[in-house]
């Protein structure tokens, strides 16, 4: 065979397989064809090697006879039943589920309750709370202070008196304009209640009332806290009840989740 | 992975190393035929190759994480060829005695051929075609036999073979010269290896 390397015949036979399979480099192709041309044995030997390649070829397509799929049984990793686990995993979901609807609804609650103060109603009991105890001094002074954000005057009707509702100022902000006109029922809240919790001196009239109503949030607090959790008659209101409840719900769906949870990762 | 897009190979390749079985099933399923014939060619047993086939897909999915990239069909087809050259291996250990033609009267089964819509006398005839070149196959050393299996019965190339078989092109193309100058001889020597059409 390594003689074969000094004799072209024995070399370029040994590329007839090559060169049926289109596999010669193409700098050795034209050279085997001009030998082709020349040497009756390698023409036989091709043409001997092309029928062996039909042949061969012509052996039909084999399928594959069934699916080789592959299970996790077959990987070692035996299938769980899925029977006896399914109403625990729905227990568990429900309980997941009913945790996050109730704590969504007490986040709700609570900011209803947090920013109920900022209702017209609390508003409209402060500010006639405050405007009855400014009116009876004198309506004029619901003037603003320098810079004091009002740039209305007492309308006339309000120098009335603590009977008739007094003028609202008219505020240069947005928030101020929410602050309609007080309601009579408003005035039945006591005056001090509104102010003691704004920090507002009475002298200071509705206006320092609203100012600092406006600026103080903690106030603001203070105040709907004592405004907001009970009602006119001092018992619990709806809205903390309803506080009450979910917080409840809430509680005991997050306990009964993370103990079924709990259970199922120790099977 | 139903549906009228295919994902591609690296797509499924890279879920199937994420421990996605639907993905790599989804593999199994484009090239189960290819990786089933070349083991019923190199071990011309259909139980045999069905079990070499169902090991070559498993141990694709527990080393899937090392494939880095290159042709995925090839890379399944390597790992076939191994593992049908190990079940040789253990066979002969278990019957070193065992001759390649006892192999074939003890298993040799019927191909599956296609459906091609062919008259029965036509499947018979490609039925036997089939059976003698798997006699003329199993005379071969397993390295040829694979060689010549991938090139002329697969039509791949000797670049893909050399990948397929782990080894160079230029042994690639020595181990096909060398299996059909064999078989040319073989079939000089004892026309009767041929269907009776091809002799």
């Amino acid at each position: 065979m390594r003689l074969g390397l000094f004799r072209p015949h024995a070399r370029l036979r040994s590329q007839v397989d090559a060169y049926l399979d289109g596999e010669l480099a193409a700098s050795e192709a034209p050279r085997f064809e001009s030998h082709l041309a020349g040497c009756a044995a390698c023409s036989a030997a091709v043409a001997r090697g092309r029928e062996l390649k039909v042949l061969l070829a012509s052996a039909p397509a084999v399928q594959a006879p069934r699916s080789f799929r592959l299970t996790p049984e077959m990987l070692g990793e035996p299938a769980r039943a899925p029977s006896p686990a399914r109403p625990r995993q729905f227990a568990v979901r429900f309980a997941q589920a009913s945790a996050g609807l109730a704590a969504a609804a007490l986040v709700a609650v609570a900011v209803v309750d947090l920013t109920g103060g900022d209702s017209p109603a609390n508003r409209e009991t402060m500010l006639a709370s405050g405007a009855t105890e400014s009116s009876a001094k004198d309506a004029s002074q619901l003037q603003p202070a320098a810079g004091g954000g009002f740039t209305g005057a007492a309308t006339p009707a309000a120098r009335g008196g603590a009977a008739s509702p007094p003028a609202l100022p008219t505020p240069i902000g947005g928030r101020a304009n929410a602050q309609a006109i007080p309601s009579g029922t408003a005035t039945s809240q006591p005056p001090e209640r509104a102010l003691s919790g704004s920090g507002a001196t009475p002298q200071a009239g509705t206006a320092g009332a609203f100012n600092s109503y406006a600026a103080s949030p903690e106030a603001d607090g203070a105040e709907k806290g004592a405004s907001s959790g009970r009602d006119e008659g001092g018992g619990v209101s709806g809205v903390r009840m309803a506080e009450y409840v979910l917080a409840g719900i809430a509680i005991f769906a997050i306990l009964t989740w993370l103990g079924l949870a709990q259970q199922s990762r120790s099977r | 992975m139903d549906g009228g897009f295919d994902p591609s190979d690296e797509r499924l390749v890279s879920l199937s190393k994420d421990g996605n079985l639907d993905a790599f099933n989804s593999l199994v399923e484009r090239y189960q035929s290819a990786v089933y014939s070349l083991c019923l060619r190199l071990l011309g047993s259909p139980p045999a190759a069905e079990d070499a086939a169902q090991e070559a897909f498993l141990s694709a999915f527990r080393a899937i994480s090392r494939f880095s990239e290159g042709n995925v069909r090839n890379w399944l087809l390597r790992i076939a060829a191994n593992e049908c050259k190990d079940e040789l291996r253990r066979k002969k250990r278990k019957d070193p005695g065992l001759s390649l033609n006892a192999m074939l009267d003890a298993e040799d089964g019927p191909h599956e051929i296609p459906d091609s819509g062919l008259s029965a006398p036509a499947l018979l005839e490609q039925k036997e075609l089939s059976e003698h070149i798997q006699r003329l196959l199993l005379v071969l050393p397993f390295d040829q036999r694979q060689a010549v299996v991938l090139s002329d019965l697969h039509g791949y190339h000797y670049e893909e073979i050399a990948e397929i078989s782990g080894a160079s092109i230029g042994t690639v193309k020595s181990r096909i010269h060398r299996a059909r100058e064999r078989l040319r001889r073989l079939i000089i020597a004892d026309p009767e290896l041929l269907p009776r059409a091809h002799r």
